[in-house]
């Protein structure tokens, strides 16, 4: 209908707007740890003297990463989710252009935000092949523990904690804001241990939908991350 | 700043009249409410629905290869499981529930007896996840479906790519479920003038709209939200319905309305498939019911209904049978498909 070159002209266009309006770039990594060193799944780790456990499958969703100022948005991540998967590695890397460099302030979702667990099945990271929605009820799980130590009196041993629910009064969804000095490059630390230092797999161990247990668990999580500039 | 905005404002205008504004809508009759399921999410095609048609009836979608979802939701039952009060699965397994009828699922909210799921695209997980009905994954069926003579070159003439993604398999899924719309009952010539009620149907209607309508509202003949109708727990399955999901004792035993179209054809009745007959039903409405604190207030004076009453009852509700939709070629399992493919 249109001549062809008029869209490449336009698209041209758009690109360099998209050129001139670069900003800085800030990388932001998320290392999975287990008492101060890269997680490893599989592997044998003490736990209260005598016991030990095992984690097998570690998954889990952060989203809407912004960045403030003296309390005001400064910035915000063009990918609004990722799936940190300790199958793939313990660090995950993501890189960011934020406006005005001088954020002090890290805000973050773990796990999904309501509007995108109501729209429901999604491609990309939210595709249900990533055994992240639930096949049972609505949802994505936002966080997902699977592993086993003698400590679980359940089948084989295992503990099963799949961390999800948006709806009240059972919302297992977290925002967190991390203070920081702005970097070039911030980790942020997710040290497992100290989950399992809070929730005593002995009384605790399957979480699987929606309950009040999903919720304390969400709030542990919660207190596993921790930020610091490269 | 302006001339970014305007050229891409132009942008904008040019592709749209490049790709022509394409008709989303579901093909519904005007005196229907406007459907729940969001369209835009999931583009209407014809080839999608076909694809959809085939993934339905294909067993390819279960652990062993056996079971279809058409295994227990029949066309010829209004894609229901008629004459199982509790679905077979895998293995000859049996569930806890009546397989419910499938049509007019763009209307609602909420799916299962229960509501457990509130989006459609996703609900097909459960059957194929379940041990007891198909006993597979999404997972395993993207690898099979990859690795089959047809199915790459089908999701390529729909996407334009032959990559098969779990989300793509249930969007196609869920299209071919959207194109069950069961509107050509004697009801919906009447709706359209193009037939009328005789008396005794007139009489039932009459009976049926100060009883039965708070719940089961026309035109879908179902408000599709939750009640307790007042049917006794069963002491062997415990299933308390609603509550399970919310955990708030006041819906223990609210189960899903269903809909009252196409009865003759979805026996037996009620989420647990106890009833046999429309004759049975109205004798728990009339008889049956028990007393509770979630029992609707619809129920809580209970029903009266003469013999003749129920027979004009029942009478009326015959109008809601949808012979054209249990028989629409277009629903049915598409042998060339299947057939072409054995021989490969
Ligand atoms: C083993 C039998 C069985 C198989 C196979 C099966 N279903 Fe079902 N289906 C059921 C039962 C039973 C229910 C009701 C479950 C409940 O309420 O918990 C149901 C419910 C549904 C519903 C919800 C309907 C409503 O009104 O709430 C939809 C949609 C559905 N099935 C689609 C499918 C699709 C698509 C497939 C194939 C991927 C499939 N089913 C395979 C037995 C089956
Ligand atoms: C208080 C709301 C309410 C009223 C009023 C009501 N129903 Fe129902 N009806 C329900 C619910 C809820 C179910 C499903 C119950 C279950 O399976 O546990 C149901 C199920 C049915 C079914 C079984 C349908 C199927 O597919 O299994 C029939 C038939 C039926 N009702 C007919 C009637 C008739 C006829 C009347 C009027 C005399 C009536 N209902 C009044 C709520 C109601």
């Amino acid at each position: 209908m249109y001549p062809k070159g008029l869209y490449s002209f336009f698209l041209f266009l758009l690109c360099n707007f998209g050129i001139n309006a670069q900003k800085n770039t800030t990388e932001i990594s998320f290392q999975l740890l287990y008492n101060t060193v890269p997680l490893e799944l599989g592997q044998s780790y003490p736990i209260s003297g005598r016991d030990s456990l095992k984690i097998d499958f570690l998954k889990f969703y952060v989203s809407n990463i912004t960045f403030f100022k003296d309390g005001k948005q400064i910035g915000k991540s063009t990918e609004k989710y990722h799936l940190i998967d300790a199958q793939n590695s313990s660090l995950y890397r993501t890189s960011y252009t934020v406006k005005n460099k001088k954020f002090d302030t890290i805000k973050f979702t773990i796990g999904l935000d309501t509007k995108t667990q109501k729209k429901g099945i999604q491609g990309g990271v939210l595709d249900p092949t990533t055994r992240m929605y639930w096949t049972w009820q609505n949802g994505f799980i936002n966080f997902k523990i699977e592993g086993s130590s003698r400590l679980c009196n359940t089948r084989k041993n295992k503990f099963q904690f799949h961390v999800g629910g948006f709806q009240e009064p059972y919302n297992t969804t977290q925002v967190l804001s991390l203070a920081c000095v702005a970097s070039k490059s911030l980790t942020i630390d997710v040290d497992i241990a100290s989950f399992f230092n809070v929730v005593s797999l002995s009384k605790t161990n399957t979480v699987m939908s929606p309950n009040k247990n999903a919720v304390m668990v969400s709030k542990v999580l919660a207190t596993l991350f921790s930020i610091h500039e490269n | 700043m302006k001339i970014k905005r305007i050229i891409i404002g132009a942008f904008i205008v040019l592709t749209a009249t490049y790709c022509g504004v394409k008709k989303n809508v579901l093909d519904s009759p005007e005196y229907f409410p406007v459907p729940h399921y969001n369209i835009d999410n999931n583009p209407i095609s014809k080839a999608k629905t076909t694809l959809g048609n085939n993934l339905f009836y294909d067993p390819l979608l279960s652990a062993n290869n056996s079971i279809s979802c058409a295994s227990c939701h029949s066309p010829h039952a209004a894609f229901a499981h008629t004459d199982h009060d509790l679905s077979h699965g895998i293995h000859d397994s049996i569930g806890t529930r009546n397989a419910p009828p499938l049509f007019n699922l763009a209307w609602q909210e909420h799916f299962m007896w229960d509501g457990a799921i509130d989006n459609l695209d996703a609900q097909a997980l459960a059957p194929i996840s379940h041990a007891t009905e198909m006993g597979s994954s999404i997972n395993e069926i993207v690898g099979k479906l990859k690795n089959h003579p047809k199915y790459p070159g089908l999701f390529n003439d729909i996407y334009k790519d032959s990559l098969i993604t779990g989300e793509r398999i249930l969007k196609v899924l869920a299209q071919f479920q959207v194109s069950l719309i069961s509107n050509n009952s004697k009801y919906d010539q009447i709706q359209r003038g193009t037939a009328t009620f005789t008396q005794q149907e007139i009489s039932g209607y009459n009976i049926f709209t100060s009883n039965c309508a708070s719940c089961h509202a026309e035109p879908l003949f179902s408000s599709y939200g939750f009640a307790n109708n007042g049917l006794a727990i069963d002491s062997t399955l415990k299933d308390i319905g609603r509550q399970k999901i919310t955990k708030n004792p006041m819906d223990s035993m609210l189960f899903k309305i269903p809909s009252l179209r196409n009865l003759a054809y979805t026996f037996p009745y009620m989420h647990d498939g106890r009833f046999n007959t429309l004759r049975e039903v109205l004798k728990h409405y009339t008889q049956g019911v028990q007393k509770s604190p979630s029992l609707h207030t619809a129920l809580k004076n209970g029903i009266t209904l003469t013999k003749k009453e129920q027979t004009d009852l029942i009478t009326f509700l015959g109008t809601l049978n949808d012979r054209l939709f249990i028989s629409s070629k277009k629903h049915q399992i598409n042998r060339d498909f299947f057939i072409k493919n054995e021989g490969e």
